[in-house]
């Protein structure tokens, strides 16, 4: 028993990486339309953003991760903006779409290769001891994730709740053309989307690469299927089920590992083929319309 | 020429061969159907798994190899095992990668496949051996043929290229047929195919499978060239390759997919080892897959189609010269003068099956705390134009979709002739007869006018899988009536000039001609018009007018969702308006004018 | 509809067939084809290539990286001495990509269009099964250094295995174990490697020594975090965690136990660790102090000193190789294989790789009467002076058995953080724990 609550500890961390990258991805589908598949490499720019941070210029572990989630940040809004608008604005359609996302996240990751080559890096970050809480044990580092995971994420709360730019990216996010009927610039809205997700796949990126101890250029991509099983779960577009589809995947692989270490991979898995077949549209669905057409 | 050399050219070929049966499969899937299989690789992995467990002889003294059935099949057994497992495995996949109705996450959902069958094959040592893999395949009749070396090589060529006019044959008769004809509606507007009777999942589900096997088939055979298969070789990324071949090839082109295998595949995969290396060769490599990357979005900014576009099929040419100039005249002879009053000479429109009837129930639905649709009851007079109007949020797109089946209702009943359809799927709504036209024209952008008409015709004997095997023939006598009836109808719309046209290069105003004729090919018992004047002209919008005229007149009930009150006046017999999801009144437009509760709403919303 | 596309078709495979068969007779004449070809007595001092088939892409790089400079090395010595019969030895590089499918097309090019191909060095093990008989077909001698215990009873003339088969690994692992006082063990070994090469006869080994084994774990491969595995293997309380990792595992796991355990439990891995990509991901993730002093790897022995030994290094040194390679016993091994073979080449008096396979093995086996040599041009004075040979050199002997295995003892590494490299430490008896 011991061994699951203790499990369920690290699942909680696991958790919190992902809730940020799924919110990230899904908050960018629910106002874009958009399935961005070079969101993982955007997660890997960040890291090694951070990295040269830390061990080039030498600035604290804090501002490294500062320094990796703008990263993130002005690259989604780089790409947004250079790439894949005009490409909207062509009228390219939705499964084209989705090549040039595909194409985009070659370039990065290769790009990255080039410079990187196939080594492992790591931000060198001395041990720390343990901090025993309720049968779990965490050291500060993962204190410090799960904490940054739910105040960016009460951040967001706060900010589609009580913001009028939060309150327009979720009419946005429900209703593209309402919206834009409506008087809301959703040009802008657009932009600040791909910021804030850019932001939220820079904190998920550099917390990975913190959890995994080392980290290369493929790291951000592997975990693409991770953060696309959380958003199927909660239902791609809302950002509180993705919260609740990164929980589910991550302590349930967690406590899954204590019978089997090798259920692990099957279980994010195994529950988005659940989903699918029982519930397409998620936990949420029904709420978040998937419409038809890619806006822009 | 060296033996050497031989077998490098013989090798190069039998890739080729390999790669361009895999890219038609692709193209069949992706190129023509619209299905995003990102998960293609896995397909010919399992083919090439497949194969070789059938083919392996009983194991002597490898014990990981504990996984071979010993079964040593005879050539072509293996690859009809291939094709099997592969057709399998699609099935498998498809039932809940293609749930989603956007092909974005559906493209998403079989990348994830692919990336955790990757992981798997890797660690479940039981079937696959892991990181090893399977060796020591025997190559077909080996053993048999005494060619020597270099002369069973081009054996394997002959083979190869023997497979690969098979595959050929067998994809050109799939896409020449009636059920092409539905696959690339689909690719072109999902939606719209499903509201005229074209089942999207099931047909997705069928062109998955195909491909399926198709790739199984190019993964055995290369198996069977190389003699081993190990995981390493069936990577994640393999499948943007195929993907980067079609595209710049020419997507719903053969012969662009096979120019894509042999560009992609051969030359630019091979020819750079040729040249000097200028650096680290992981530089390289990088430099390699960042320039395929830009490569795939120069395509799909400058030229989209691939550089071998998929080919126009004009139609027209089959309907004999004769019986289009006689469809012309009939129509010309009775062009409407829109000044004088008389009743029209030709017979009504008989496009409509005997009218139909339409009921509505207390239909409702909600979207998040918003009820869109709210205890919304009517009954629509058969044969009768009827109406429906409101203001903006009342609800009246929303209870359209609903009745056609685009929607799933949250209660309530929809009666179509007695029968309840709430929650039905569209397709299958449309098979009773209700038709739905789009608010925003939905034509088949990529099909010419005539195809679109033509895919909207219900029972047509090779509209189907297996009535595609049958071949054009089975096919032609149907087709020749419906080009027939198209023709007729293009006259009468004034369009015959467009027949052989791009649907997606009209203007707009004919474009919603289009979709109206297609609706009406479907022939319809009832029509759910939403906004057809919207954005058309005055002109225009008084010949759509005359036509729904004559299609009353025919006997064939519709619903019509319209913000020209003009149009409605002169249209409908009668007129529903709904505010906030139900009925706030019935009656002619010059009462309503009258209703106070209908004025305020108006203001109001 | 087809009979059009037909015809594209046919003409593309003809105009495909015709463009490499005018190639080929073209460039026939400047003698590049190579197999079974040219024997020694062809006029004039031409070049003789060594194919070098690997993967240099890939998460496989290094190997490919390992045996470019172990080829470099031994054609550097080789050519210092006057070639072989007074033919210089060059190495050319064919980038197999990691990808068994490509490595055929890859092993078909690099025979077409190397000059007087007399050996390769390579492939990797996933592409052995599929290039094997491509090579075999071309009567070209391959040297590789892969671990698949499935070659152990390989019988192909052309395949040359120059270090010890994984099935001798798990044993002595468990030898050295046990050996090391550590009688209560967990064993961690990842799901991909087969189990027939560690966990069963590691299990068997080790409980047949009288140790046992409190937690026997698989798990999976490069996943984000293992931390609820690190946590069921401390519970069990183990002396010490034997198994193998790659790189990216092992720094994940490692760094885990060591946040949760605070320190790291004695560590013995395989010698996977000791190969160039592991240190770099699991150093800084874990700290070089920690795997200087907890993480140990069994790995094949090198000879520390002596004339093979400096004469190796210094060769390594001139062709400018990555310092680490020097020290690395695959490098030492295949640098070893080059040179033994241009020893039987000169032997048998001919560079044609049918006549010269044979006499392989009478250059590195023991005889009495013997003159046993440590340099290429040692050996090249001994045979000159009409003796029998035995090539010892910077790997230790070299004894292939029937399969054309050569089994090599074991010895024990551990990280200097001073040197910044693996150090071998004692070496094991031969045959450990069998």
């Amino acid at each position: 028993m011991s061994q699951v609550v203790l499990s369920l500890g690290f699942g909680l961390v696991t958790a919190s990486i992902l809730a940020l990258g799924a919110v990230g991805f899904t908050l960018q589908f629910g106002v874009t339309n958009l399935f961005n598949l070079a969101f993982g490499e955007n997660m890997t720019v960040a890291a090694f953003v951070a990295y040269l941070a830390r061990v080039s210029l030498h600035w604290n572990m804090w501002l490294a991760v500062a320094a990796g989630a703008l990263s993130g940040a002005v690259l989604s809004l780089l790409i947004g903006r250079l790439i894949y608008q005009p490409f909207l604005r062509r009228g390219t359609s939705q499964f084209a779409m989705v090549m040039v996302t595909v194409a985009v996240s070659f370039i990065l990751k290769n790009v990255l290769q080039i410079f990187s080559g196939a080594t492992f890096y790591s931000y060198q970050l001395p041990p720390e001891s343990p901090i025993r809480f309720l049968g779990m044990v965490f050291d500060a580092r993962q204190l410090t994730i799960i904490a940054l995971a739910v105040v960016s994420l009460l951040g967001l709360h706060l900010l589609f709740r009580y913001t009028r730019i939060g309150k327009a990216m979720r009419a946005t996010s429900d209703n593209g053309e309402l919206a834009r009927s409506v008087g809301i610039p959703t040009d802008r809205i657009i932009s600040a989307t791909w910021l804030l997700s850019g932001l939220l796949a820079g904190l998920a990126g550099v917390a990975l690469a913190i959890d995994l101890g080392s980290f290369a250029s493929t790291t951000g991509g592997s975990y693409l299927l991770l953060i696309v099983a959380a958003a199927v779960f909660g239902s791609v577009g809302e950002p509180y089920g993705a919260v609740l589809g990164a929980l589910v995947i991550g302590i349930a692989s967690e406590v899954a590992a204590n019978y089997n270490p090798q259920l692990k991979d099957v279980v994010a898995f195994a529950i988005l083929v659940l989903v699918l077949l029982v519930r397409p549209e998620g936990l949420r669905g029904g709420r978040v319309q998937l419409r038809g057409e890619v806006t822009v | 020429m060296s033996p050497a050399i031989q077998s490098y050219a013989a090798t190069l070929l039998v890739y080729l061969g390999v790669n361009a049966i895999a890219c038609w499969g692709l193209n069949l899937q992706f190129g023509i159907g619209g299905v995003m299989n990102f998960a293609f690789i896995l397909y010919q992995a399992m083919g090439a798994y497949i194969t070789a467990v059938l083919t392996l002889p009983a194991a002597t003294t490898q014990a990981d190899q504990r996984y071979i059935l010993g079964l040593h099949l005879p050539w072509p057994l293996p690859l009809a095992g291939a094709a099997v497992s592969g057709a399998a495995l699609a099935l498998a996949v498809g039932s809940f990668a293609l749930r989603p109705r956007r092909r974005d996450f559906q493209a998403t959902v079989m990348l994830v496949v692919s990336i955790i069958a990757a992981t798997l094959v890797t660690t479940e040592q039981g079937w696959f051996n892991g990181n090893q893999g399977l060796f020591g395949i025997p190559q077909p009749f080996a053993g048999t043929l005494s060619l020597g070396i270099t002369g069973y090589d081009w054996f394997f060529v002959a083979v190869t290229l023997g497979l690969a006019l098979l595959t050929l044959a067998f994809t050109g008769l799939l896409t020449s047929a009636p059920w092409a004809r539905r696959l690339r509606a689909m690719r072109e507007n999902a939606e719209a195919a499903e509201s005229l009777g074209v089942h999207v999942r099931a047909e997705s589900l069928k062109v998955y499978v195909t491909g399926g096997a198709i790739a199984a088939v190019s993964g055995g055979l290369l198996v069977e060239f190389i003699g081993a298969w190990s995981p390493a070789a069936w990577g994640t990324g393999e499948t943007f390759i195929f993907f980067v071949a079609i595209i710049i090839g020419g997507l719903g082109n053969n012969f662009g997919a096979f120019f894509g295998a042999f560009l992609v595949l051969g030359v630019f995969l091979e020819l750079p080892t040729y040249l000097p290396q200028l650096s680290d060769a992981n530089v390289e490599e990088s430099l390699q897959s960042a320039a395929i990357g830009v490569l795939i979005l120069a395509f799909l900014w400058w030229r989209p189609q691939g550089i071998f576009p998929e080919r126009k099929r004009n139609l027209s040419r089959a309907i004999p010269a004769g019986a289009r100039a006689v469809a012309v005249a009939e129509a010309a002879g009775t062009v409407p003068d829109s000044r004088n009053e008389q009743p029209r000479q030709r017979e009504p429109d008989s496009h409509a099956a005997a009218a139909g009837t339409l009921s509505v129930r207390d239909l409702s639905r909600g979207f998040g705390g918003v009820q869109a649709v709210d205890g919304l009851s009517f009954d629509l007079a058969p044969g009768q134009v009827t109406g429906l109007i409101g203001p903006n949020g009342a609800g009246k797109s929303t209870a359209l979709k609903l009745i056609a089946g685009a929607i799933a209702p949250s209660s309530g009943k929809v009666l179509v002739d007695g029968v309840n359809v709430a929650g039905w799927p569209a397709h299958k709504v449309a098979r009773l007869g209700v038709i739905r036209t789009f608010q925003h024209t939905s034509e088949f952008g990529r099909l010419t006018v005539l195809e679109n008409l033509l895919t909207a015709a219900p029972g047509q004997p090779g509209d189907s899988f297996g009535g595609a095997l049958l071949g054009r023939r089975h096919a032609r006598a149907r087709q020749q009536e419906l080009l027939a009836r198209a023709w007729a109808l293009l006259a009468d719309f004034q369009l015959t000039a467009a027949a052989d046209s791009y649907a997606g290069q009209l203007s707009g105003g004919q474009r919603r001609l289009v979709e109206i004729m297609r609706a009406l090919m479907a022939q319809p018992r009832i029509l759910l018009l939403d906004e057809p004047m919207a954005g058309v002209n005055p002109a225009l919008r008084l010949v759509i007018e005359e036509h729904l005229q004559r299609l009353r007149d025919g006997g064939l009930t519709m619903l019509m969702v319209e913000h020209e009150l003009g149009s409605v006046e002169r249209v409908c017999d009668s007129v529903i308006v709904m505010a906030q999801g139900r009925v706030l009144a019935t009656g002619t437009m010059a009462e309503l004018r009258r209703n106070e509760e209908v004025l305020s709403a108006y203001l109001a919303g | 509809m087809t009979l059009r596309r037909h015809r594209w078709l046919a003409a593309c495979g003809l105009a495909a067939a015709a463009s490499i068969t005018a190639a080929g007779c073209s460039s026939n004449s400047s003698g590049s084809a190579s197999a079974g070809g040219s024997t020694g007595s062809s006029g004039g001092t031409y070049t003789l290539t060594a194919g070098v088939l690997h993967a240099f892409t890939g998460q496989n790089a290094f190997f490919g990286l390992n045996a470019q400079n172990s080829c470099k090395a031994a054609a550097e010595e080789i050519n210092k001495a006057g070639g072989i019969m007074g033919h210089p030895l060059t190495c050319s590089d064919f980038d197999t990509k990691g990808d068994p499918a490509d490595a055929v097309p890859v092993t078909n090019r690099m025979l077409v269009s190397a000059s007087h191909l007399v050996m390769v060095v390579g492939p990797d093990g996933s592409d052995i099964p599929s290039v094997l008989p491509v090579l075999e077909q071309a009567k070209v001698p391959e040297l590789n250094t892969v671990g698949d215990p499935r070659y152990d009873t390989q019988t192909s003339q052309d395949f040359w295995r120059l270090t010890p088969s994984d099935s001798t690994q798990a044993p002595a692992l468990a030898y050295y174990a046990y050996h090391q006082g550590f009688t209560k063990i967990a064993e961690v070994f990842t799901s991909d490697l087969s189990a027939q090469t560690t966990t069963t006869p590691f299990q068997n080994t080790f409980g047949k020594l009288g140790g046992t084994i409190v937690k026997s774990l698989t798990i999976s491969p490069d996943v984000s975090s293992y931390q609820t595995e690190v946590a069921q293997v401390l519970a069990a309380h183990p002396q010490a965690i034997v198994g193998e990792m790659d790189s990216q595992t092992a720094a994940t796991f490692l760094s885990e136990m060591r946040q949760l355990h605070g320190s790291l439990v004695p560590v013995i891995m395989t010698q996977r660790a000791i190969q160039g990509d592991w240190e770099p991901a699991v150093g800084p993730a874990i700290g070089v102090p920690t795997l200087a002093k907890d993480v140990t790897a069994i790995a094949p022995a090198l000879q520390a000193s002596g004339t093979a030994f400096t004469t190796f290094s210094s060769a390594m040194t001139a062709i400018k190789a990555n310092p680490f390679q020097a020290k690395n016993p695959f490098v030492a091994a295949t640098y070893d294989g080059v040179i033994a073979l241009a020893l039987a080449m000169d032997m048998a008096k001919s560079v044609d790789p049918g006549t010269f396979v044979a006499d392989i093995p009478k250059v590195t086996a023991s005889s009495a009467g013997g003159t046993v040599v440590n340099t290429y041009a040692e050996g090249v004075a001994a045979l000159k002076a009409g003796k029998t040979i035995q090539y010892v050199g910077a790997a230790g002997a070299m004894i292939f058995n029937q399969y054309g295995t050569a089994n090599r003892p074991y010895a024990q590494w551990g990280y200097s953080s001073d040197a910044h490299k693996w150090i071998m430490g004692a070496t094991l008896p031969v045959n450990a724990g069998l």
